[in-house]
């Protein structure tokens, strides 16, 4: 289990958790900001009835940019009663209240406003949803779209994120499955980052891979509980590659990438993606299984360090020596206390 | 029994055989065989059903020397002869014939090499010494249980049976020594001698005879046997007895004789009787004016003792400081016991209480006293050379090196992950701690854990603890079945009562589990630290909805040692 820690290791560089303390100024900017467009929204009529955070953070798979930035998926939603028939009008206040407070690239984007903070690193989007009873719509449009482009469109983010945090197909240590899970997510995610040019990982939906890695998650653990993230890695990448995602076009070793969302509006997450990216995607996810399954067939930690190390990038540390290790030795534990099923 | 086909069978097999009827009663197969050109008869009592191996009797044996394993049966003509110990095999009762087949070659295999080979008939007869004097003896008499602590020659105590009981020591005449400096008498011995100080006689005497040759084999030679026995006494043994029984006089002499065999030393003993008080006949050629009756001697000797009855007398120099005697932990305290552990201190705060009946191993008589105190009654009562001593202090009160320097191994079995984890600390601080044995059951019956923690050797109980998604230090071992941060207590009358669900059994193998790894510790075979887990079924922890971890779904390894050290533990 050697190369486990190297990977314990590499998780605990590029892990980021909405309440780690990197995150704190950014956090504080989030609730302002947010109180602002609550105000904003009240005086419009349409009330923020509930927010919340969504995407990485919500599901715990969030990493740590490589331009040091944070990302935040506020949603915000109002009621259906009081929701404008223009589902621009509300993204429009939120563009108003982000101007006023200092971010920069403040656009209307398709699914929501986005924006930037310079001076904490801090990139924001709020979605915008609707909602009747549990029945949320999205807010979809740019500031130009024509009247076709401008819908409430179905969606359910709630679903969404059950859909990912759901363990209950695991068979035993539930948690530590879908602990597991979550590192996978962020391995592939900064794997992404270091393998693809900044211009094609952008269309890499973080949502997607996650998406793929969920449902073609095959946990990897000893007779111990002990994980190897590696192994669990490997059979995973070669259940999705194996899925049909890839669609292969006519030019041979073409293909296109295909992974529906697994709620309403089940729509095509890669919907409209190219060729080139769907290729690159296939052939490289494959190239990281043939380095994950190369460095689980030597049996020097070094070695299998510089293979990982070339896959994922600086943040897989490769030591100096075997007895090195830069995985921290066990801290102490972060709960107070935790039920136990242990008596005499 | 078809007893047509046998004969046939034996018939076919060159056997001479002839149905008849014993004293023109019974009905019995008469075999006729030659061993040294001489004729014997084997006598078989005919039987409804095969239920061991075919007996047969010697009819008529005509010798004047006896016969390994052929013992004569008092006035009917008839010798037993025993060619096998019959829980030693199978026999095939489907095909009885082939079972006489088997059992008619074996007996007359057996005359044949008592026949014709004098000097293995006569080893064999001193070999099987013990048995053969026990072929004399009355086998409803009591037990008569001999706690000299050598073979040399000495006086007893004999306390008789109680009135009160038939059984155990009570049940039994008791000889001891007569001077009661021995530091080694077992508890029980001890207790017996202090019930009975005023009803013990001081009419035991151990004669130590040396090489013993062939026994008596008939209790009309029993008077002729002793006297030529003490005769040949050596001169220096005859001086001993003279100077030991000098100056007493007894109705009744309990003489405990031992000697030497090809098997080991054999103690047998003869009971002298006479109307009146007289001197020991230590230098009579003849024993005319006593009655002399043959008793089986049970020897309460540890080195005999321990082995015979399962212990190993390697560990009774061994001492172990056992802390927690609830279900486990007695369950625990008797496998040490059982194992032969010479010392064990036992302590735990807790009242047995009636909540504790069906788990827990001590009786309801019990209910009410400190646990550890009714545990230390039991254990010396079951293991008569146990030193055990009880006290009601908490584990994390032993966290003094003055009072734990003394043990061999300390065996934690008090189901509080908290302060074993703090007294672990304090083992791990400390210079020279003694290893400790940490074991729990787990609720519902699906398993029960144990680690041994050895100085000095990676592995320590963090190792059990380390928690495998984070590598931090958890709070729960990652040895468990059962998944963390789950309700698994229950209650039936309110919360002051909660309690683990699991049943006496599981305790049972939780103490296996535990007891291996501090024996083998002990016995020096398990020289790294190690943990072991038993599992069970998990049928009742999925009907009340409780999650089990990965591990329980993939264990196979159960009462296996494994490695304890976790890479990623801080404190190794």
């Amino acid at each position: 289990m050697g190369i486990q820690r190297h990977f314990k290791a590499f998780h605990d560089t590029i892990k980021l958790g909405r309440k780690d303390e990197a995150y704190a100024s950014a956090r504080e900017k989030d609730d302002n900001i947010k109180e602002a467009i609550k105000k904003s929204f009240v005086e419009s009529g349409y009330p923020v009835v509930e927010d919340f955070i969504q995407g990485s953070l919500a599901v715990h798979t969030g990493i740590i940019s490589r331009d040091t930035d944070f990302d935040i998926d506020r949603a915000i939603v109002i009621d259906s009663a009081d929701a404008p028939e223009n589902p621009i009008e509300p993204k429009r206040k939120i563009k108003e209240v982000l101007e006023k407070r200092g971010f920069t690239n403040v656009r209307i984007k398709k699914p929501c406003v986005t924006a930037d903070y310079k001076a904490l690193d801090l990139h924001i989007d709020f979605p915008v949803y609707k909602r009747s009873g549990t029945d949320y719509r999205l807010a979809v449009g740019k500031a130009g779209s024509s009247d076709d482009n401008r819908i409430w469109a179905g969606a359910d983010p709630k679903r969404l994120e059950a859909w990912i945090n759901d363990d209950s197909s695991y068979l035993g240590s539930k948690r530590d499955k879908h602990d597991q899970f979550r590192r996978l997510v962020r391995y592939v995610k900064r794997w992404r980052d270091h393998q693809f040019h900044e211009d094609v990982a952008r269309k890499i939906y973080s949502i997607g891979l996650t998406v793929m890695i969920k449902d073609c998650f095959d946990p990897s653990f000893d007779e111990d509980g002990k994980p190897c993230d590696a192994t669990a890695l490997s059979q995973t990448l070669s259940n999705i590659l194996a899925r049909g995602y890839f669609v292969q076009q006519i030019e041979e070793g073409r293909y296109t990438v295909k992974v529906d969302l697994p709620v309403n509006p089940w729509r095509d997450i890669f919907d409209g993606s190219s060729v080139n990216t769907g290729t690159q995607l296939f052939n490289k996810l494959s190239r990281l299984r043939q380095k994950v399954d190369q460095a689980l067939a030597v049996n020097d930690e070094i070695k299998q360090c510089r293979i990982l190390n070339e896959v994922f990038g600086d943040e897989f540390q490769v030591p100096d020596s075997k007895g090195d290790s830069n995985t921290r030795k066990a801290a102490f534990a972060t709960a107070g206390f935790v039920g136990t099923s242990q008596g005499a | 029994m078809n007893y047509q086909v046998i004969t046939e069978h034996l018939e076919s097999c060159g056997y001479e055989v002839a149905h008849d009827d014993w004293n023109g009663s019974v009905r019995c197969l008469r075999i006729t065989i030659s061993v040294d050109g001489q004729p014997y008869t084997l006598l078989h009592f005919c039987l409804d059903e095969l239920l061991g191996l075919p007996q047969f009797s010697l009819e008529k044996l005509d010798r004047d020397e006896p016969l390994a394993h052929v013992m004569p049966a008092r006035g009917n003509g008839l010798s037993l002869i025993c060619v096998t110990t019959p829980d030693a095999i199978s026999v095939n009762f489907e095909v009885p014939e082939l079972a006489f087949e088997a059992s008619v070659r074996r007996h007359v295999e057996l005359l044949t090499k008592a026949i014709t080979d004098p000097a293995w008939n006569v080893l064999e007869l001193a070999r099987e010494f013990q048995a053969n004097w026990g072929f004399l003896c009355d086998k409803d008499a009591k037990d008569f249980l001999c706690a000299a602590p050598t073979s040399e020659c000495s006086l007893l105590q004999v306390v008789e049976p109680s009135d009160e009981s038939n059984f155990g020591l009570d049940g039994s005449y008791v000889s001891y020594p007569a001077e009661s400096e021995m530091q080694d008498l077992p508890a029980a011995v001890r207790l017996r001698q202090e019930k009975s100080n005023n009803r013990s006689r001081t009419n035991g005497v151990v004669i130590p005879l040396g090489q013993l040759g062939t026994p008596p084999i008939d209790s009309d030679q029993i008077n002729h046997w002793c006297s030529k026995a003490i005769a040949g006494m050596s001169d220096d043994a005859s001086s001993k007895l003279l100077d030991v029984v000098k100056g007493i006089r007894q109705r009744t002499f309990w003489v405990i004789f031992n000697g030497e065999t090809p098997s080991g030393t054999a103690w047998f003993g003869v009971k002298l009787a006479s109307d009146s008080k007289k001197f020991f006949p230590a230098e009579q050629n003849t024993l005319s004016h006593w009655h002399a009756t043959p008793f089986t001697v049970r020897v309460f000797d540890k080195t005999i003792f321990l082995p015979r009855s399962g212990a190993e007398p390697a560990l009774s120099n061994k001492k172990v400081l056992l802390v927690g005697c609830g279900s486990v932990g007695a369950e625990i305290a008797l496998k040490l016991g059982a194992a032969g552990i010479g010392e064990i201190d036992l302590t735990d705060p807790d009242i047995l209480s009636w909540s504790n009946t069906y788990r827990h191993i001590l009786p309801t008589t019990f209910v009410g006293c400190e646990k550890a105190g009714a545990l230390a009654v039991h254990l010396r009562s079951q293991y008569p050379w146990v030193k055990c001593t009880w006290s009601t202090r908490r584990l994390l009160e032993y966290r003094d090196m003055e009072q734990l320097k003394e043990y061999d191994l300390v065996v934690i079995a008090v189901g509080s992950p908290t302060h074993e984890r703090i007294f672990a600390t304090f083992l791990q601080n400390s210079e020279k701690p003694p290893a400790a044995v940490n074991s729990w059951v787990e609720g519902f019956g699906v398993g029960g854990h144990a680690t041994l923690s050895i100085p000095d050797r990676p592995g320590c109980l963090y190792c059990a603890y380390v928690d495998n998604s984070t590598y931090d230090k958890g709070l729960v071992s990652n040895l468990n079945f059962i998944d963390k941060n789950q309700v698994v207590t229950r209650n039936i009358a309110g919360c002051g009562d909660l309690f683990l669900p699991y049943d006496g059994l599981s305790a049972s193998k939780t103490a296996i589990v535990a007891g291996s790894l501090s024996l083998d510790y002990l016995r020096g075979k398990i020289t790294e630290s190690s943990s072991m887990s038993w599992k069970g079924r998990d049928d009742d922890a999925l009907q009340a909805g409780v999650n089990l971890t990965h591990r329980y779904y993939h264990f196979e390894s159960s009462m296996q040692p494994k490695p304890l050290h976790h890479e990623a533990c801080d404190v190794c």
